[in-house]
């Protein structure tokens, strides 16, 4: 099987010629993927709460923290991932040994998505109707207990697909890191199909991000269908 | 017993103090059906709020039996709050949860153990009929399937109070009937004190014992319903009685301009409904009447009469008296 399945693809693409190194390099993207969104929706998620709980006219209204925290969130969201990279890269090698590599990747990584995904969490939490939350009131819940079994349950179909649009926006942002060094599949596009014109490595690439991306969204849409009850 | 005290309420807005609730003094029994009744915007959602301090009062005090309502903060305001049942015009209840998951909300809420819970759900799906609904969501259920979800989860933790917040406005006529009968078993049965807020005069009629009228935030008029309803005094309130009864106060005014005699409205009630008072006066006294309007109806358990009358011949004046003495009220309308 392998031995008539390599002349083929060979043949259609000519200058790849280390296929091992394209699926270390896709197996180095679902790292960076995974463990920046695990750890974007761990920090995204309490501040998207804290965002929603201290906003106008919420359960724990506080005008000045909600306009910091909003502040920070909005200055981190306009900063291009590639340059917030950059600038991030003394902070990284503080908190991880280094600049380079899936490690070197995921701080900015989080740090770049979390305050996106904190915005997408507040957004799904407003949308829980204010009549059930009055409701928990009137039966003596604690705001812990509001958040805990009112909040996230009432909204997890909401935060799912949160979830699945911060998945695909890292995606482009590991591709960006692999620019500058963090690997993956970015990587391998630009430095073969880019800087040495090898433009088979770059339609081989953009064809693995798009079955990801689609992967991500299907198996999302499937979860928030799943959650859905109205 | 629910006592207010000299209570207020205003809300700032944009630097300015907006009056939403005049000061007022209330009382509501124990075990007493209490109705508010407004339009929208005239206060009557603060002021059932009030009551679970879902809203604080500006000035005054909320008396819950010895508790100042207006004192507690935090774990005793919650503690005092689940003994408070509330239902809601939309339910209010979790989309993510079942039937029972929503009945066992409260129960989860104060801590009680996963057993005591079961029982308890079981035993109110019973008593509002939805033991076969148990494992449904809210949106596969009727308004007043939703609606009876919604009580029993206000009963789960056994209140003394029940405070239903426009319960039956997003329901039609029938469901309306039947969640009101529920609401009259439950206060029946369970001896539970309900405040109820409405804009239609008809919820009041059916369930209440007592009512007060809201109209732009002032307290125009409270007493028992019968009186109320019988002889409405504000203005406001006898638009709200016209509203219940739309065929008697369409052409009122001109049709007693066209007819010979005095105008007069007899009002029975209770057992004055069943003899046959009119029948002997006019037969004692040799008038002569003609039935202009009238309606036999129940104002909650209470069966009542009100006939508009017009009366001829020399006697009508010993007739009035002869009624009067019979308990009948007579009202002149017009001569």
């Amino acid at each position: 099987m392998i031995t008539t399945q390599v002349p083929l693809l060979q043949t259609v693409f000519p200058n790849i010629d280390d296929w091992g190194e394209l699926g270390h390099a896709c197996v180095d993207t679902l790292l960076m993927l995974g463990g920046s969104l695990l750890l974007t929706v761990v920090i995204g998620l309490p501040l998207g709460v804290l965002l929603f709980l201290t906003g106008r006219g919420q359960l724990h209204a506080m005008p000045k923290l909600y306009a910091m925290l909003s502040l920070v969130v909005n200055i981190l969201r306009s900063i291009p991932f590639i340059i917030l990279m950059i600038v991030l890269m003394p902070l990284t090698y503080v908190l991880v040994g280094t600049k380079l590599g899936i490690r070197g990747a995921i701080p900015p990584l989080v740090i770049g998505a979390a305050p996106f995904f904190a915005r997408l969490v507040e957004t799904a939490l407003r949308e829980v109707e204010r009549g059930v939350i009055e409701a928990s009131q009137a039966m003596g819940a604690s705001t812990w207990q509001i958040v805990r079994h009112v909040l996230l349950p009432e909204a997890r179909a909401s935060l799912w697909a949160g979830v699945t649009v911060t998945a695909i926006a890292l995606v482009g942002y590991t591709a960006m890191g692999g620019a500058i060094g963090a690997g993956g599949l970015g990587d391998l596009a630009y430095r073969y199909g880019y800087l040495s014109y090898k433009s088979d490595y770059m339609v081989v690439t953009v064809f693995l991000l798009i079955v990801l991306v689609q992967l991500l969204q299907m198996l999302g849409d499937r979860i928030v269908a799943h959650f859905s009850r109205r | 017993m629910i006592r207010f005290v000299d209570v207020h309420k205003s809300y700032r807005v944009d630097g300015k103090d907006i009056p939403a609730l005049e000061p007022f003094n209330l009382e509501v029994a124990d075990g007493e059906v209490f109705g508010i009744i407004g339009h929208s915007g005239a206060g009557k959602s603060t002021l059932i709020r009030l009551i679970n301090m879902l809203e604080r009062p500006s000035g005054g005090h909320i008396l819950i039996g010895d508790t100042d309502m207006t004192t507690l903060t935090g774990p005793s305001l919650r503690a005092a709050r689940q003994r408070i049942g509330m239902i809601f015009q939309h339910f209010n209840l979790l989309s993510s949860q079942t039937v029972a998951e929503n009945i066992a909300f409260p129960l989860r809420l104060s801590g009680k153990d996963p057993a005591a819970i079961r029982g308890r759900v079981d035993e109110l799906l019973q008593r509002v009929g939805l033991g076969a609904h148990a494992n449904k969501y809210p949106s596969q259920l009727s308004g007043g399937q939703k609606q009876r979800v919604g009580i029993a989860r206000a009963l789960a933790n056994h209140p003394s109070i029940l405070l239903c917040d426009e319960a039956t406005s997003a329901l039609d006529p029938q469901t309306t009937a039947s969640v009101l009968d529920l609401l009259a078993e439950i206060n029946r049965e369970l001896k539970l004190t309900i405040v109820l807020i409405t804009h239609e005069m008809d919820v009041v009629r059916r369930v209440c014992d007592r009512v007060a009228v809201l109209d732009a935030g002032r307290m125009v008029e409270h007493g028992a319903v019968v009186d109320v309803f019988l002889h409405p005094q504000h203005p406001t309130t006898r638009r709200f009685v016209n509203e219940a009864l739309p065929e008697e106060a369409a052409g009122e005014q001109m049709l007693y301009q066209r007819v010979p005699g005095r105008i007069m409205r007899l009002s029975f009630r209770g057992e004055a409904t069943w003899s046959p008072t009119l029948g002997r006066v006019t037969r004692e006294t040799g008038i002569d009447f003609n039935i202009l309007a009238g309606r036999i109806d129940r104002i909650k358990d209470l069966p009542y009469g009100q006939l508009t009358l017009a009366m001829r011949g020399d006697g009508v004046d010993a007739a009035l008296s002869a009624l009067r003495e019979a308990d009948i009220d007579v009202e002149e309308l017009a001569r």
